[in-house]
């Protein structure tokens, strides 16, 4: 797959009809010092393949807001991974537009932890017909972490033989870290397939006295279920670049976690 | 998908003309009427400055920015009370016919029928309830109309009336508190179990119609009983506004399940307010099934105050052409080591909009909390929609918390199963949604399951006007 | 008499023929095998004559028990003695087996104004067909299908054949996925139901069932089309040589 780099002015991303692309997008790197776009806007047209990866770098940036519009077009697929490491400030608002045969697959992983508060807003909208949308978010919140987390799937009247799933997963890993999750579905056509789940996750007492008993350190412990977490997440990824590239950034967070 | 299942019932309930009616009473809600109901009802001062209280928080609040819109509903234009010697004379040959058929085809008994549809004030079955006043007085229970256990019981009433749903909770819970008639008082002293369900109808002038009615329900420590709201026959009224609470307190271990299966007229706002404060290692249950009614809106509310505290909440509604049922369960985990499950089944039919809106919040203390929402929607046609809109709130890091929702269609092949066994389409689609809803059905006693499953069949075929 | 006679039947599947121009009697008291490689439309042809609503009947007739049946509704069908043992018995959640049985049974004889036994003599046939079929204990309190193995779902199906009490028996696969004891008693089932009065159409990819119901003849579909017919001979040739020989036939 061509890789292309999304240049931090880019407010408009047009993927030609037919086009099989890689997308890599930085959202706040220290590297290009450049102002985050308020609004950015991906237009996939139709029979594509993308693949989209989007590292939002939270470590080097006070606050990072930005909404972003997404219309993907007839049959085209679109794979994407978003990945967040402890963006002090984190509002986030997405809507996608899905046409006819369309097919969502997206993966989101977050991480907070200090005081770091985040706010995602995913919508997403259904018009076609057989479109299929897949989207898992997992989210690790440490220290006094807050974090929201909504997001609003619509299936229009019409939309027949839609099929979705939307899976959030809480991790709080601290006594102060809280988060809030709310699925929202709403459903005008009938002959569709949408489920969604909610789960929060803890470790319990048994699991981190086994984990300790092996010599683990609390703070490590939790650092290891962040890696499984990224891990599973780079699992996902097509090219190997990809995977060293979110390894590297999640090392630079996680330091006492060598590869 | 399903050829020509029949539509919602929309003749079936028609408004009864309101000019008779109106004559004698006084539309709108001002401090004047309050005080003429005080006054009507020979109330204690207490009780007038509660309302009075209630009023100016009801005149302050804005209309919920959420959920259906309410704009339709002209609160000026609403009696806020009347008294029984006001309302028509009405005799059982006003009642409409298929009104009448409804009631056959759901098996209710001629002498219920009666007080369902507002004719008879007098319940017939005096002789039943007699005897189970005599085991109550026995038992130290109390099961009384609200009016008369506010003199009989007063030190209880006053101790408890709405701590449960405070006025300022939302503008219906103040106006509420303002303008609350009738309704009923359920007392269970300590160590108390009773086993068969008590029912509403039980009580004398039981008319189950009144708009702003509230139950109290007391349960002491280590108690149990079984208490059933409502009917599953139509709610045939002029009122068209209903905004109701049920506050129940449950004590120290004990065990209580509320159950309703409500279905109103089609020009009705459901808005009753429903809400229990469970204390430790006490046990709440919510049993529920709404069909029927323009809007509802109930999201009953458990509270789980003391460690160990748990709460059940199963639910149906059923939407059809022309209704929103907006419904769910909000539990509110305080105390550590607390546990809920909410199990909640829609249906939408021939542009009904079903929606389930819950709440989940695990507080800072509330350790180890446990919570599984599983809700499920089956949306019948191209026309309906059905909504899913949970949230989930978690401030505790030990909380193990899991949402799983699905909503669909009848199966084709599941449909085409049942009828190459013989049943027709309307009986494979009404046993497949009968099924669909069973882990529900399952937890009312008998009678009311089968009312349940017939009110379904009814809806799913819509033969009735 | 003939019980069953297809002609000249085309089906659509949206736009996708699966029959084209199929044509052939049953007999009462006859055993039909209809067979094929994957795709020929053997079972489209089984859940086209119960009426399943996927499929579009383009031109044709299908005449049951002397009565034109071509646009008749399952329920209809299945008064009329036509049972469809599904190759995928479907799960219904929350509806208890034997409540179930007993309300399909009243509605049949209704619908065939017959008499319906009462609770208890209906009880001691079910009891007798499922000892037949060595079901479990539990079995009347289990939801139709649901958490069936695939042995168990067929046997349920076999259930409500000798319940049912039909005159045309259609078996989809029935031995698919079904190992050396289950089929013995599906397949001993099959040959109960089997009597001078009912007819039966077996639809199968494999000849191990036919051991147990014979079939007096056989017809071999391809893409839709009937390639190949004949008596007991030709199963022993196909079992010999598989369906390539037929098609080789149909080629040419």
């Amino acid at each position: 797959m061509v890789k292309r780099i999304i240049q931090a002015t880019e407010k408009e991303i047009k993927v030609p009809a037919g086009t099989k692309v890689l997308l890599w997008e930085d959202i706040g790197s220290f590297e290009t010092k450049q102002k985050i776009p308020a609004r950015r806007k991906f237009l996939i047209a139709e029979n594509c393949i993308v693949e989209h990866i989007v590292i939002v770098h939270g470590k080097n940036q006070k606050a990072i807001k930005q909404t972003r519009h997404l219309e993907l077009g007839r049959g085209s697929r679109l794979r994407s991974a978003e990945i967040s490491l402890g963006a002090a400030k984190l509002e986030w608002q997405s809507n996608s537009r899905l046409a006819d045969r369309a097919d969502f697959t997206k993966q989101v992983l977050f991480y907070q932890s200090a005081s770091d508060e985040l706010q995602v807003q995913d919508n997403y909208v259904f018009t076609g017909l057989g479109a299929r949308g897949q989207f898992s978010v997992s989210g690790v919140l440490s220290g006094a972490a807050r974090a929201r987390y909504f997001s609003d799937l619509a299936i229009k009247a019409g939309a027949q033989k839609t099929e979705t799933r939307i899976d959030l997963k809480l991790f709080l890993l601290s006594k102060e870290a809280q988060g809030s999750l709310l699925p929202g579905l709403k459903i005008a056509a009938n002959d569709v397939k949408a489920g969604h789940s909610a789960s929060t996750f803890r470790l319990s007492a048994e699991e981190l006295f086994y984990l300790s008993s092996r010599g683990l350190p609390e703070e490590q412990i939790k650092s290891l279920v962040i890696r499984s977490l990224v891990d599973n997440f780079t699992g996902h990824l097509s090219a190997a670049t990809s995977r060293r590239e979110v390894g590297k950034i999640f090392a630079s967070y996680f330091p006492e976690q060598r590869q | 998908m399903i050829d020509n299942i029949p539509e919602g019932h929309n003749s079936l309930w028609d408004s009864h003309n309101p000019s008779a009616y109106m004559k004698n009473t006084r539309r709108g809600l001002d401090e004047k009427l309050v005080r003429f109901i005080s006054r009507e009802k020979k109330e204690p001062t207490w009780m007038l400055e509660r309302r009075l209280a209630s009023l100016k928080i009801y005149e302050k609040m804005t209309l919920p920015d959420w959920g259906p819109d309410l704009n339709r509903l002209n609160l000026d234009l609403i009696t806020y009370y009347a008294r029984a010697a006001d309302k028509p004379a009405q005799s059982w040959d006003d009642v409409p016919a298929d009104i009448k058929e409804t009631f056959n085809r759901l098996g209710i008994p001629q002498a219920e029928q009666s007080v369902l549809a507002g004719v008879g004030a007098q319940y017939e079955s005096t002789v039943i309830y007699h005897s189970l006043k005599e085991q109550f007085k026995k038992l130290g229970v109390v099961f009384e109309d609200l009016d008369v256990a506010l003199k009989t019981h007063e030190e209880l009433v006053k101790k408890y009336f709405m701590q449960g749903i405070p006025p300022s909770l939302h503008k219906f819970a103040a106006l509420h508190g303002a303008v609350w008639s009738g309704g009923t008082f359920l007392y269970i002293p300590r160590g108390v179990k009773i086993e068969a369900p008590l029912q509403a109808y039980f009580r004398m002038n039981a008319k189950g119609m009144g708009q702003f009615e509230h139950t109290l329900i007391i349960v002491e420590e280590e108690a149990q009983a079984h208490y059933i709201e409502g009917c599953s026959a139509p709610r045939y009224g002029i009122d068209s506004l209903h905004a109701g609470c049920v506050e129940i307190f449950v004590a120290r271990g004990a065990r209580f399940r509320y159950s309703s299966v409500e279905s109103w007229s089609k020009d009705a706002y459901n808005l009753n307010t429903k809400r229990a404060l469970v204390q430790a290692d006490a046990h709440m249950e919510w049993v529920g099934g709404n069909f029927g009614s323009n809007v509802t809106m109930l999201y009953p509310c458990s509270v789980l105050l003391g460690e160990g505290a748990s709460a059940d909440h199963l639910g149906v509604a059923f939407a059809n052409s022309g209704q929103i049922q907006d419904t769910g369960a909000k539990v509110i985990h305080v105390a550590p080591n607390t546990s809920s499950n909410v199990v909640m089944k829609s249906i939408s039919k021939s542009g009904g909009r079903a929606i389930y809106r819950g709440l989940i919040d695990i507080g800072a203390k509330a350790d180890n909390a446990v919570s599984s929402i599983k809700c499920d929607a089956l949306i019948l046609d191209d026309r309906s929609v059905s909504d899913t809109i949970p949230r989930l709130n978690v401030k505790n890091q030990s909380a193990v918390l899991a949402h799983e929702a699905t909503a669909g269609q009848l199966s084709a092949e599941d449909i085409f199963y049942l009828r190459s066994r013989g049943l027709s389409e309307a009986q494979a689609s009404a046993t497949i949604v009968n099924g669909f809803i069973e882990p529900i059905v399952k937890e009312l006693p008998l009678e009311y399951a089968v009312e349940m499953n017939r009110l379904v069949e009814l809806e799913m075929e819509n033969s009735v006007g | 008499m003939n019980i069953l006679e297809i002609k000249n039947l085309v089906v659509y599947a949206g736009e996708k023929i699966i029959l084209n121009d199929i044509s052939l009697t049953l007999k009462k008291g006859e055993v039909l095998a209809i067979m094929g490689p994957n795709g020929s439309g053997k079972s489209t042809l089984a859940n086209v004559l119960m009426g399943h609503p996927a499929y579009r009947i383009v031109s044709g007739q299908i005449i049951f028990q002397d009565q034109d049946i071509t646009d008749k509704k399952p329920e209809e069908r299945a008064a009329l003695g036509l049972f469809l043992v599904f190759q995928s018995p479907r799960e219904v959640a929350g509806i208890e087996l034997y409540p179930f049985l007993f309300d399909a049974y009243k509605s049949l004889q209704m619908a065939r104004t017959q008499m319906t036994d009462n609770v208890f003599a209906f009880k001691k046939r079910l009891d007798k067909a499922q000892r037949a079929l060595k079901t479990g204990a539990d079995w009347n309190k289990r939801y139709l299908n649901q958490g069936f193995s695939g042995g168990e779902k067929k046997k349920s199906e076999m259930l409500q054949l000798a319940l049912f009490k039909p005159s045309l028996a259609i078996f989809d696969e029935v031995d698919s996925g079904l190992d050396v004891d289950a089929l013995k008693v599906v397949g001993s089932a099959m040959s109960r139901f089997k009597t001078a009065d009912t007819s039966a159409l077996i639809v199968t990819h494999y000849q191990r069932i036919l051991k147990y119901l014979p079939p007096d003849r056989v017809i071999v579909l391809n893409k839709g089309k009937i390639v190949a017919q004949g008596g007991a001979s030709l199963v022993k040739k196909l079992e010999r040589e598989g369906f390539a020989a037929t098609k080789k036939k149909y080629d040419k």
